[in-house]
């Protein structure tokens, strides 16, 4: 159990900057994800928590203790990687035992360790085997149990999920956020799947060419995104799209319509407008016209593509949806569900 | 259709050829060592099998003997040395393309260029020891290439010089395919410096083990040319390997069912330690 | 912290070995350039590593051109000749073969195909004193006994089996996929192998190449049994040169005669680089 304070970290590689001025502030406890698109700098950002990396700039500190220059295996710090890593000469018993083995810690209370993990993971009955004959979630199991054995102030993973099939991975998260609830270690979780993401996290910081675009809750990051990579990023299917200029008069028009919202002092700026496609709403008291173009039944809901003044969009309803391409439909939006954007900037305006 | 037979019929050359020239010939030579042949094959069956007469050649057991030294010296330290040297080069050095090539161009050479080479530097009268006495250590002794005992350690070190680089070459590949991932589970673990190789990265690097064991150790039963230039399987008699026995004596002595025997004992030598890893090769081959 | 202290103590460390073997390594052949070029009252009087006082090139023109070797004072350079003679035509020879059983051996489903290559990789282990006696029969029935016609047929039969592991490794990893397009084009067994797999195979090529030279110019053993003393290669008439019992050692010589024979295999060496280095990993290296 530790806080995490990490300072204006900063990494370049001779000319290439990765990550700039990252400031995070982990609570005791907490399960902060960090979340971002390929080469945004998050695995980069673990290495240099972990030790594995120095930063170029910046300080860390682990419950007041700097631990910026430290090497990895001082800082108490404990890690899952993405190919689980297990030592393949070696069994799952001894795997596990490993980092305690590194520590000199007497075998008696090792074998207590190994044990305590193996029945919490329920993978007892594999201790004896090598890492070879087991599958992947079995893998990741001893991966998670290796990193558990050393009560570690801190939890690093980095895409633990990534390399499972669907169905288990479905399965390892709820076991991954249960786990964390029973142990209350303090997690950062590394991932790119914003599904991921929204359900572990109690904080999530948006990573994007090394710099955080917004660190808030899950709900937060929905409801209110800081800017059009948030707004797009999250949320699945992604939000819908279009680009409008805010009027002389300071209200901004939905086609013909005006959206409701009024900002007077930014008259004559151009602007996206970001709507989530469950806030798109079928009413016969709709302004909005459409034509329905595709659509996608997945079960629980489905997805209807139209066409209107707002270009191509996807709308999101319950159960199935009694349309067919070609059909003529109206469309409402609720004002205080409407994203605004600055056009070039993509900075939230309202 | 011609087509059919092509692929089979292409390979037949090669079939026969190799069927021939080297299997047909290894029988052609397991019976010869049965015979009478002395200066020309002759295809009567000895009375006294030549095995029988091998073994209790003095000179046989020496050049048995001198294998079983060699080998042992000459594959334990170039595993260690090629090791060594592959870990030293693995540790992100500067210039590291110049030392592998260093440690690498003897493989280019020939045994008896190598051989040439050592002969004299080993040499107490041109060689190290007079080097070493006009530096001014007059009472410096290194006569082991004209000592008995002691040349077939001059072999030794040749033989090691000329192929250590090349246990390199192998224990680099090997080191390098280690998941870099597993290494920084293992620095997070705590694993440092000599732990690190001793428990996590030389376990993996079994297969590099193997195959290195399994070429030197051919190459240590053929070992010939460099004896040849390096010693001349002298002084007297004290470097000869069982290939200086079988030159001799077929060539040299015209024993040549004698010959033939050793020659067939180093084959069965040789199938011993090369047929297991021929196998395993072939049916790793044939999954992928 | 201590730790880049020790880091830095380390490193230098690292260096200080690696130099050492380094040297350790260089040596034989800087002594063979250095005193190559002193006169041999240098060589007798002097040590092995000094540099040359009053250097000469007599030693490299004997070695070359006048030293007797065989029964006239010819030096090395018939020799080289023969060496040259032998080499090509035997790594031409193992190349075409191994290239065709390479490309059989992957591309066609044959019975026996795994017992077949295994017989021919196993070839490429057996210690070759077994085949002298029954191979100079064979030579002395062909009337190729002691010529350099026969060596070319000695190393290329035995060649046969590295050829055909090369060629044979590097078309199992071939595109399966263009293979069959190209047969469904109409690409026949010719077509197939000479248009499509060689012309993509120069990697591999290469490295069969700089394998099989290395390997045959630096050959003793069949040169030695093989030869007679006009069709000697280069590696026994050097070891004849420098093995002669009688007379005055001539050692700047020798080490001439030396570096003449190994400069072709090294200048391969130097300019081939990871070429080089592929060949020797080929089938050493399990997966």
């Amino acid at each position: 159990m530790a806080t995490l304070t990490i300072k204006d970290i900063s990494k370049s590689f001779g000319n290439t900057t990765v990550l700039q001025n990252i400031d995070l502030d982990l609570a005791d406890g907490e399960f902060l994800v960090l979340v971002g698109p390929s080469g945004c700098g998050k695995s980069t950002l673990m290495n240099i928590v972990a030790g594995l990396e120095e930063p170029s700039t910046g300080s860390l500190h682990l419950d007041k203790r700097d631990i910026t220059r430290e090497a990895p295996d001082t800082r108490d710090i404990a890690m899952v990687f993405q190919s689980y890593a297990l030592y393949p000469n070696m069994t799952v018993a001894e795997n596990i035992a490993f980092p305690l083995e590194m520590r000199k810690v007497p075998v008696a209370q090792r074998k207590a360790a190994v044990d305590e993990v193996a029945s919490l993971l329920q993978i007892g009955h594999l201790l004896q085997r090598k890492p070879r004959q087991l599958s992947g979630g079995q893998r990741q199991r001893v991966a998670i149990g290796r990193a558990l054995a050393r009560r570690p102030s801190l939890f690093l993973f980095d895409e633990p999920l990534s390399n499972l099939d669907a169905k288990l991975r479905v399965d390892m998260r709820a076991e991954l956020k249960k786990l964390h609830m029973a142990t209350g270690v303090t997690t950062i979780y590394v991932t790119h799947d914003q599904v991921e993401a929204m359900t572990l996290g109690t904080r999530i910081a948006v990573l994007k060419d090394g710099r955080i675009q917004q660190l808030a809750t899950p709900m937060e990051l929905y409801e209110r995104p800081a800017n059009t990579f948030v707004a797009e990023f999250i949320g699945s299917p992604a939000i819908n799209w279009s680009e409008s200029e805010v009027g002389s008069d300071g209200q901004i028009y939905l086609g013909q319509d005006s959206s409701g919202l009024f900002l007077p002092d930014l008259a004559g700026r151009r602007v996206r407008i970001g709507i989530r496609p469950e806030d798109m709403v079928v009413s016969e008291a709709g302004t909005l016209q459409a034509t329905v173009t595709l659509v996608e039944p997945t079960g629980a809901e489905s997805y209807v593509l139209v066409n209107s003044v707002m270009g191509e969009c996807t709308l999101r309803m319950a159960g199935a949806a009694s349309y067919a391409p070609g059909d003529a439909l109206r469309m409402a939006v609720a004002t205080h569900k409407i994203h605004l954007f600055d056009a070039q900037s993509g900075e939230r305006l309202n | 259709m011609k087509n059919r037979w092509l692929p089979a019929l292409t390979l037949t050359p090669s079939l026969v050829l190799v069927g021939a020239c080297v299997y047909g010939f290894i029988a052609f030579t397991i019976y010869l060592s049965f015979t009478t042949s002395t200066l020309m094959p002759q295809f009567e069956l000895a009375e006294e099998i030549p095995y029988h007469r091998l073994f209790r050649l003095s000179t046989f057991a020496l050049s048995a003997k001198n294998l079983g030294v060699f080998s042992v010296l000459y594959i334990g330290l170039s595993l260690l040395l090629g090791m060594v040297m592959a870990i030293l080069i693995d540790q992100k050095i500067r210039g590291e393309t110049a030392f592998r090539s260093i440690f690498l161009y003897p493989m280019a050479l020939s045994f008896i260029v190598t051989g040439t080479a050592w002969k004299w530097i080993l040499d107490p009268s041109i060689g190290f020891e007079r080097t070493v006495h006009l530096m001014g250590f007059p009472d410096f002794v290194f006569d082991w290439i004209k000592d008995g005992d002691m040349a077939i350690y001059c072999v030794v070190i040749a033989a090691v010089w000329q192929t250590s680089g090349f246990v390199m070459a192998l224990f680099l590949a090997g080191l390098r395919g280690v998941d870099t991932e597993v290494m920084n589970a293992a620095r997070v673990d705590g694993a440092k410096g000599w732990n690190m190789y001793w428990r996590i990265v030389i376990p993996q690097l079994g297969p590099s083990f193997i195959s290195s064991f399994v070429i030197l150790a051919h190459m240590a039963i053929k070992s010939y040319d460099l004896v040849i230039a390096l010693t001349g399987g002298g002084p007297g008699r004290a470097t000869w390997l069982p290939s200086v026995f079988v030159y001799q004596y077929t060539f040299t002595r015209n024993e040549m069912a004698l010959g033939a025997a050793s020659a067939v004992l180093m084959l069965i030598a040789v199938s011993i330690v090369v047929i297991p890893y021929v196998r395993s090769e072939l049916r790793q081959k044939a999954q992928s | 912290m201590n730790r880049s202290s020790t880091d830095l103590l380390q490193r230098v460390l690292l260096y200080v070995v690696l130099g050492f073997l380094a040297l350790v390594f260089l040596l034989p052949i800087y002594v063979m350039v250095v005193n190559s070029f002193k006169p041999l009252e240098e060589i007798r009087g002097g040590n092995l590593i000094s540099l040359p006082l009053s250097a000469t090139i007599e030693p490299w023109l004997q070695a070359w051109s006048k030293a007797q070797i065989g029964v006239q004072p010819i030096g090395l350079r018939p020799y080289f000749m023969n060496s040259f003679l032998m080499v090509i035509p035997a790594v031409l020879f193992s190349t075409l073969i191994g290239s065709l059983n390479g490309y059989v051996l992957t591309q066609f489903k044959m019975r026996g195909a795994t017992l077949m290559f295994g017989a021919l990789l196993f070839s490429v282990f057996i210690p070759f004193q077994i085949v002298l006696i029954p191979m100079a029969k064979l030579l002395g029935m062909l009337g190729l006994a002691g010529t350099v016609k026969g060596l070319i047929l000695v190393h290329t039969v035995y060649g046969i089996g590295f050829g055909t592991l090369f060629f044979r490794n590097f078309y199992t990893a071939f595109p399966h996929e263009l293979v069959k397009s190209a047969r469904m084009d109409g690409a026949g067994f010719f077509v197939l192998y000479w248009r499509l797999l060689l012309p993509n195979s120069l990697p591999i090529i290469v490295v069969n190449v700089i394998w099989q030279f290395t390997n045959i110019w630096n050959d003793f053993l069949f040169g030695a049994s093989f030869s007679d003393f006009s069709s000697y290669p280069l590696t026994v008439a050097l070891n004849n040169l420098v093995s002669s019992s009688t007379g005055v050692k001539e050692y700047n010589v020798h080490f001439a005669g030396a570096f003449i024979a190994a400069l072709p295999t090294l200048a391969v060496y130097v300019v081939s680089g990871k070429y080089f280095v592929r060949g020797l990993m080929a089938g050493s290296v399990k997966g």
